[in-house]
C-alpha cells in the first residue's frame, strides 16, 4: 500500500493489526466482490443472457462451472486482478512429456488435442516430436496445472535448440512458440485467401499471428475473433487442431497439403 | 400441499408454456439474481447471510412474451420484476419471490438511422455491445458509465444513469428519443412510426419510464441518439491549491461553453489513491468534430487554468484513468476486504454556490463517525449550474457503521441543498429519505404508479408502492 494512500486513512489500532497482516491475507474467491467485468466476453453469457452461465455463476458453484464454462480463458483476459477462474473447478493435473523423436528442432504435440496433425507435420518438416500428457485435462474439465510438473516440463523443454507447438493449449500454458507465427522458417507458402478465425487462447497475439501468415501468402479477408470453437462452428479458417474435431478446415490441412505437394 | 404452493406450481406451469426451456426455477440461479451490486448485499453474500431469492427466472425473446409474462403475473397476483445487467448499487432489481423478466434475450439492433443520426435497439442490449456495433460504423453512443462492461440499456434507462461523458453527450435522459414498453398491467405503449426531434403533444408518458426502477412495466426497446466519432481529443490534467478552486474554475469552463467531454476533479485524498498524488487535481478531455474548435477550446481552457494559477501536468494521469476506470474490484479485493474493511459510494449534486459546502460537511460530518477510516471525494458530470461530487467511503465492515454513514450523509446532503442522488437511483437503498428530498411529488408518482400497476406486482416494495392510506 502506497504511503500517500495510507496517509488518507484514519488508522485504528484494529486497523493496524490487519495493515500488518495485510501480505498474508488474501481473497479466495474475488468474483463475488464483482460486477462481472469480464461477462460481454464469455460466449456461453453472450449466447443466452443466463448471468449464471457467466463468471458470475461459476464462480459460485462449482458444477455450473465444471459443465457449462468453455475453459475458453476469454474472462482472464479482462479481469482487473486476472484470476484463473476456469481452472477452479477441479482439483490439480499433472503434466508428463513424452519424446517420440529427438532432434534439434521439434515439434510439440498435446495428447488428445492435436495428433492428428502433429504427427504429419514433424515427418514433413523434419521436426522431432514431443507428446505432452494432462494439457486437454486442464481446458476441458478446468483443472490447474501441478506447479512442480510445470517446472520440470519447462526444464525438460530448455534442452531443446527449437520447440514449436501448433495447439493454443500448449502455448498458452508453456509459452512456446507457436509453428504458425514461424512457417515462413520452414519456406512454406500457402495460398489461402479468405476470412481467418482466431482461437481463444490466442487473441492477444492476433497481430503478430496475422503478420507472419500474410508474409507467406495468406491473404485474410475478414478477421473472426468472437467465436469459441467449443461453442459453435466458426466462420473461416481455424488456426486451432481442435477445430478438426467439428470436421472444420484448419490451417494446418493447407500447410500439409502444401508439403505434401 | 399448501393452496399458495399450488397457485405458484400452476404459475410456474403457465410461465413454462409462454417461454418454453428459456426459464428456471434452479435455486443456484436464482441466488445469482437475488443480488445486484448493491454493497451491502456483496458484504451480505460475502458473509453467507441469505438473500431475497426470487421466485423464478425466464427469459423472453419478444414483447409478445414479455406482454404474457406480465398478464400471467396479473392474473396470478404474482409479482415480477425486469432485469438486465444487474450491476445497479441500490439494491433496485432483485426482487423476493418475484418472477425475474430477464431482458438479455431481447439484444438486437433494430435499426441504425445514419442519416437521422439515432438508433433503435432492444433493451437488452449491453451498453457494450452497442457502443462496439456503432464504433464499427463511425459512431458512439458516449454513454460510458463506470458499469460499462456489464449494463443493458434497459436497465440505465430504469435508473436514469449519466456516463463519464455526460457534460457533453448528456445524460441517458438526454439520449433518449423513444421507448416502448409492456406496462405493469399488461398494456403496450409502442415505440413512434416516426422519430422527431422534439414535439409538443402534452405530457410525454413515456419519459415516466426515465427512473421508474422496474415500478411501471418493462421497457422492451429503446431508440436513442447516436454521434459521429469525434476526430480530434485532447487530454490534460491540472493542478491546483485546493478542491474548492478546482471547482471555480470548473464553473468557468462550463459558462465559457466549452464543455469538455470528460472533467473529473479529484481531491487530495482521492488523488491519492487513484493517481499516487497527493494534490487536488482536474483531468479533462476534451473532443471535437473540428480541429479549428479543438483548438479554440484547448486555447480557451489554458487561459481558464493559468488565471486560477493552475499547473499544467500533461496526460498522464488521463491515460491511467482511461485505463482502469472500469476497475472496480482491484482496491476491494487487495486491500478494502482482508483489511476487514468494507466501502459504498454516496453521488449527489448541487448548484455551484452550495457545492465547496456540500463538499466540505459531506467530508467533515462523515469522517467523524465511528467506524469510518476514509472519505474520498471527486467531482464530475458538470452543468451550467453546478455538478455532481461522487463519495466513496471506507468503513468497518459491519451493517451498523454502513447504515450510520448513510443516515448522516442522507441528513448532511438535504439539510445542504443538495440532491439524496444523482445517478445511482433510489432501489431499496435510497427508499427511506426520497419523500424528503420529492415531498408532495412522490404522492402523484405513487398514483401514476397504481395508476400503470393496479395489482402493485410490478418491482413491489421499492420507492413508488403506495400504502393503503395513500390510495
Amino acid at each position: 500500500m502506497k504511503l500517500k494512500t495510507l496517509s488518507t486513512v484514519k488508522i485504528t489500532p484494529k486497523l493496524l493489526l490487519n495493515l500488518i497482516q495485510l501480505p498474508f491475507k488474501k481473497v479466495e474467491k474475488p468474483c463475488i466482490y464483482c460486477p462481472g467485468i469480464c461477462i460481454s466476453v464469455c460466449p456461453t453469457f453472450i449466447n443466452t443472457g443466463n448471468l449464471s452461465l457467466s463468471p458470475l455463476g461459476y464462480s459460485r458453484y462449482e458444477d455450473l462451472g465444471r459443465n457449462n464454462c468453455l475453459k475458453c480463458w476469454r474472462c482472464v483476459s479482462e479481469c482487473p486482478l486476472s484470476y484463473p477462474l476456469p481452472e477452479s473447478y477441479a482439483s490439480e493435473v499433472k503434466l508428463t512429456l513424452e519424446v517420440l523423436k529427438k532432434r534439434e528442432t521439434v515439434l510439440l504435440s498435446a495428447r488428445n488435442l492435436d495428433e492428428k496433425y502433429s504427427y504429419g507435420l514433424s515427418e514433413l518438416l523434419g521436426t522431432g516430436l514431443i507428446l505432452i500428457n494432462g494439457l486437454v485435462e486442464r481446458y476441458d474439465e478446468g483443472r490447474p496445472v501441478n506447479p512442480s510438473s510445470l517446472k520440470r516440463i519447462l526444464r525438460a523443454l530448455k534442452n531443446y535448440r527449437k520447440v514449436y507447438t501448433i495447439s493454443p493449449e500448449s502455448h498458452h500454458t508453456l509459452s512456446v512458440p507457436l509453428l504458425i507465427e514461424n512457417l515462413s522458417g520452414f519456406s512454406i507458402r500457402l495460398n489461402y485467401n479468405g476470412p481467418i478465425h482466431i482461437p481463444c487462447l490466442l487473441l492477444n497475439r492476433e497481430e503478430k499471428i496475422i503478420q507472419a501468415l500474410i508474409s507467406i501468402g495468406v491473404r485474410p479477408t475478414k478477421i473472426i475473433r468472437d467465436q469459441c470453437l467449443k461453442m459453435e462452428e466458426p466462420d473461416g479458417l481455424s488456426l486451432c487442431p481442435r477445430a478438426s474435431m467439428r470436421n472444420v478446415k484448419t490451417i494446418f490441412d493447407e500447410i500439409l497439403a502444401s508439403l505434401s505437394y | 400441499m399448501s393452496e399458495r404452493s399450488i397457485l405458484k406450481e400452476d404459475f410456474l406451469k403457465r410461465v413454462k408454456i409462454i417461454v418454453g426451456s428459456r426459464f428456471t426455477d434452479d435455486p443456484r440461479i436464482l441466488k445469482v439474481y437475488s443480488r445486484d451490486f448493491w454493497p451491502l448485499l456483496t458484504l451480505r453474500e460475502s458473509r453467507g447471510d441469505e438473500l431475497a431469492m426470487p421466485l423464478a427466472v425466464a427469459w423472453p425473446k419478444t414483447v409478445e412474451e414479455v406482454t404474457s409474462l406480465i398478464k400471467l403475473c396479473n392474473e396470478f397476483k404474482i409479482p415480477f420484476t425486469p432485469y438486465g445487467g444487474g450491476s445497479g448499487v441500490t439494491g433496485a432489481a432483485p426482487c423476493r419471490d418475484c418472477l425475474v423478466i430477464d431482458v438479455k434475450a431481447m439484444n438486437k439492433i433494430i435499426e441504425l438511422n445514419e442519416e437521422d443520426m439515432y438508433v433503435t435497439v432492444e433493451s437488452g442490449i449491453m451498453i457494450k455491445k452497442l457502443e462496439e456495433y456503432l464504433n464499427s460504423k463511425g459512431y458512439t453512443i458516449r454513454h460510458i458509465p463506470q458499469s460499462f462492461p456489464e449494463a443493458v440499456v434497459g436497465g440505465l434507462i430504469a435508473t436514469l444513469s449519466t456516463g463519464e461523458y455526460s457534460t457533453k453527450y448528456g445524460g441517458i435522459e438526454d439520449l433518449l428519443l423513444d421507448i416502448e414498453v409492456v406496462t405493469a398491467d399488461g398494456g403496450f405503449i409502442p415505440l413512434r412510426e416516426k422519430i422527431v426531434p422534439r414535439t409538443s403533444t402534452g405530457p410525454n408518458i413515456k419519459k415516466l419510464m426515465l427512473g421508474s426502477e422496474g415500478q411501471l412495466g418493462v421497457i422492451t426497446k429503446a431508440t436513442l441518439k447516436i454521434f459521429q466519432i469525434p476526430e480530434y481529443t485532447s487530454k490534460n490534467t491540472f493542478v491546483f491549491n485546493s478542491f474548492e478552486e478546482a471547482l471555480a474554475a470548473a464553473r468557468e469552463v462550463m459558462l465559457l461553453g466549452l464543455q469538455p467531454a470528460v472533467l473529473r476533479i479529484y481531491d487530495k485524498d482521492e488523488a491519492a489513491l487513484r493517481f499516487n498524488e497527493d494534490r487536488d487535481l482536474a483531468i479533462f478531455i476534451i473532443e471535437e468534430w473540428s480541429k479549428a474548435l479543438l483548438d479554440a477550446k484547448e486555447s480557451e481552457l489554458r487561459m481558464v487554468m493559468k488565471k486560477r494559477g493552475a499547473l499544467e501536468i500533461g496526460e498522464e494521469y488521463v491515460d491511467s484513468w482511461l485505463k482502469k476506470r472500469f476497475d472496480v474490484i482491484s482496491d476491494v479485493v487487495k486491500l478494502v476486504v482482508p483489511l476487514g474493511l468494507w466501502f459504498d459510494t454516496i453521488e449527489t449534486a448541487a448548484t455551484w454556490s452550495i457545492l465547496p459546502k456540500v463538499y466540505r460537511e459531506f467530508k467533515r460530518e462523515v469522517k467523524m463517525i465511528k467506524g469510518v477510516n476514509s472519505v474520498l471525494a471527486h467531482a464530475s458530470h458538470f452543468y451550467s449550474t453546478g455538478g455532481c461530487i461522487y463519495f466513496t467511503i471506507v468503513f468497518e465492515a459491519n451493517e451498523e457503521v454502513y447504515w450510520r454513514v448513510w443516515e448522516k450523509a442522507m441528513d448532511t446532503l438535504i439539510k445542504n441543498g443538495a440532491t439524496i442522488s444523482h445517478h445511482h437511483g433510489i432501489g431499496l437503498l435510497r427508499k427511506k429519505w426520497i419523500e424528503r428530498e420529492l415531498g408532495e411529488s412522490l404522492k402523484y408518482l405513487k398514483k401514476i404508479k397504481r395508476l400503470f400497476d393496479p395489482n402493485n406486482i410490478s418491482n413491489p416494495g421499492k420507492f413508488m408502492e403506495w400504502e393503503s392510506s395513500e390510495a
